[in-house]
């Protein structure tokens, strides 16, 4: 049995929450998953945290029960190629027509590594803001009834680039 | 030491970063004073309990570990 002992407060004023601003661009599995760890770790160090989603980080913000999503042939044509869904992610490398995710979903059971599902979920609770990029749910015709709850309002290039100036931490994943 | 524990999380077999999240959902639902009890096998917790302690303002009253379950007590601020 060993005591550390009881340590210091901090000095950090309450007042002067930092803030972090992570911009979710991939909608990979392995970008996703540490952008979750980052942002939920981050509001648990008491940041205000905002995860932007934009591009191919929008779709795994889609409920995986939305199978097809698209406003035309085009949009649809790019959900059937790339389904949406947090459950449907895949790796940036070593994909194996999903084999590969499969194996890392395993590893993390088996390890007991929270998956992204739960990060979301605590990055909800934790009060981090998910941001969609308005922009980009028109161009890919993504809807928002078609998104997991808790996401904010869709937001636009301004608002995502104020709450970055105001961020100590700002990262583009 | 006798402290009235006013929460105890039981985040043993979790891996970084939950013991901390667990323990920031925890604290967050307390009020000033109160103590929560976190206890946690995964070994990073050793360095992320006590500066996450430090970083938020709680206090770190004590910290032990056995049978590779490591045990923190901390105040609430």
């Amino acid at each position: 049995m060993s005591e550390l002992g009881a340590v210091e407060g901090s000095d950090v004023p309450d007042d002067e929450n930092e803030s972090m601003t992570l911009v979710a661009w991939s909608g990979d599995l392995d970008k996703i998953w540490p952008t979750l760890i980052l942002g939920s770790t981050g509001a648990a160090y008491g940041m205000n945290v905002t995860i932007f989603f934009t591009f191919w980080g929008l779709f795994p913000l889609v409920r995986d029960d939305v199978r097809i999503t698209g406003a035309d042939a085009m949009t649809k044509a790019l959900a059937g190629m790339n389904r949406p869904g947090m459950g449907h992610m895949k790796l940036s490398k070593l994909n194996m027509a999903g084999l590969g995710p499969w194996m890392m979903r395993k590893l993390a059971t088996d390890q007991k590594v929270a998956q992204p599902h739960e990060l979301i979920e605590m990055c909800l609770e934790l009060g981090v803001k998910l941001w969609p990029c308005e922009m980009t749910m028109d161009l890919l015709g993504l809807r928002r009834d078609q998104l997991i709850e808790g996401v904010g309002e869709p937001v636009g290039a301004a608002t995502a680039l104020s709450a970055m100036s105001r961020s100590k931490i700002n990262l583009f994943i | 030491m006798e402290l009235q524990v006013t929460k105890t999380i039981d985040a043993k077999g979790q891996k970084c970063p939950m013991p901390v999240l667990l323990a920031a959902r925890g604290i967050k639902a307390m009020s000033p004073g109160e103590v929560l009890v976190i206890e946690a096998t995964d070994g990073g917790s050793r360095s992320d309990i006590p500066a996450w302690a430090r970083d938020t303002g709680n206090e770190l009253v004590e910290s032990s570990s056995e049978n590779g379950v490591h045990r923190y007590v901390i105040r609430k601020t």
